[in-house]
């Protein structure tokens, strides 16, 4: 998938085509779908926030701006926002955080090769926020893997909301830098 | 003054706001093309963690009926002038009965939990109309494609927690489209798709009862 393609896809759906969204779900669902499940470890509930992050690609097609990557990275943040929210209303339905800890993955079995696959992503992503600052780090570990609000940080970690933000920007930049660096 | 949500755009692309804030920084970096490109350059930042992560295929079931929530097709009002202008009639045709249909599908508030998943292509690809069903106890309508080749149902007013039966009229021949059953609130929708015919008349009636008073059809 070239970003030429997917610039062709960004440019039709901003002309209102609807066969461009079906492209594109055809394209990014299964990788968008692998995000979901790992947050949720949940084939249903995955798939409804597939569904949610394409209707919002189709709802904010018009103010779409893409980088030199494509439509992917769009999708996949929006794609794991997605999940989040379905997640984070599921643990207060089930009172879950306060059963088993924030910190501890969702309880559902998961799929073990999406499992593996998902333990090498967090492992480097652990290797590198090795080398970021220790409140970035903090950050990060509380966001990525705990699946927290940066309001739910502030709370945790007793700092200022405005704090937690500001470390999260430069935590972000500073991971794209590094990332940016590993690979090959 | 415009106030630019400049520290949430980083905490979106990290999945950290909740669900109203995530919705607001979107819905800024649509009509902000400064933070539009912010928030672009930060999605790139998380490809290099999300972008890792081998596809996982979606279930048979999502597969076969590739089907996307019906508000995709809710092309929003502000897009339409452009759209009527600039496309071909059959597609003004097509996204004006789109329109249309999308607003049945909302009309009652309670039925917005119950809407079913539709197969978009169904949707797309379709000319369509809807009836509403008189008689007997509730309010429904069905919108069907032009061909007869899908009969979407939504209902309100009906019987709770009870089975009904859609029927159709066809070449004269009444026949059995299908059941669906109401909720608690006796509400219901239900889809189905079939071979293209041109249906002269849809009816529902509880699946128990023959009481043509227990009916509503169209016309």
């Amino acid at each position: 998938m070239g970003s030429s393609d997917s610039a062709d896809i960004v440019r039709r759906l901003q002309s209102d085509d609807p066969v461009a969204l079906e492209e594109a779900f055809a394209l990014f669902g299964g990788r968008c779908n692998a995000i979901a499940y790992g947050v949720l470890h949940d084939d249903q509930a995955a798939a409804d926030a597939v569904q949610d992050a394409f209707l919002s690609l189709w709802q904010h097609r018009h103010g779409l701006v893409v980088r030199g990557a494509g439509l992917g990275p769009w999708l996949f943040v929006v794609v794991r926002n997605a999940a989040l929210t379905i997640f984070r209303k599921n643990s207060a339905r089930s009172n879950r955080e306060s059963r088993s800890g924030l910190l501890q993955p969702p309880d559902a079995s998961p799929d073990p090769a999406q499992a593996v696959a998902g333990q090498d992503q967090a492992a480097e992503l652990r290797r590198v926020m090795t080398r970021l600052p220790e409140e970035q780090k903090n950050v990060l570990e509380l966001a990525y893997f705990g699946f927290l609000t940066l309001a739910q940080i502030a709370e945790r970690t007793n700092t200022p909301l405005g704090t937690v933000k500001r470390r999260a920007q430069r935590a972000l930049q500073q991971l794209h830098s590094l990332m940016s660096r590993h690979s090959p | 003054m415009i106030t630019h949500p400049y520290d949430d755009i980083a905490a979106y692309a990290l999945g950290t706001l909740d669900q109203a804030q995530a919705q607001a920084v979107l819905e800024h970096a649509d009509g902000c093309p400064t933070c539009a490109v912010l928030m672009a350059d930060a999605m790139v930042a998380m490809h290099g963690v999300l972008g890792t992560q081998p596809e996982r295929p979606l279930s048979a079931r999502h597969l076969l009926q590739r089907s996307l929530k019906p508000e995709i097709l809710n092309i929003p009002s502000r897009t339409r002038p452009r759209f009527l202008h600039e496309r071909l009639l059959p597609w003004s045709i097509a996204g004006a009965a789109l329109a249309a249909c999308i607003g049945l599908l909302f009309w009652s508030a309670q039925l917005r939990t119950h809407v079913l998943q539709v197969p978009i292509a169904a949707l797309v690809h379709s000319h369509f109309t809807h009836h509403p069903l008189h008689g007997g106890v509730g309010d429904a309508k069905v919108i069907q494609a032009i061909n007869g080749q899908w009969l979407y149902l939504v209902a309100d007013g009906l019987r709770p927690r009870t089975s009904y039966t859609l029927s159709e009229v066809i070449g004269g021949h009444k026949r059995t489209v299908g059941t669906f059953s109401s909720d608690d609130a006796g509400d219901a929708a239900a889809f189905w798709q079939q071979p293209p015919a041109q249906i002269a008349s849809v009816s529902i009636i509880p699946t128990q009862s023959h009481s043509r008073d227990d009916e509503l059809r169209w016309p």
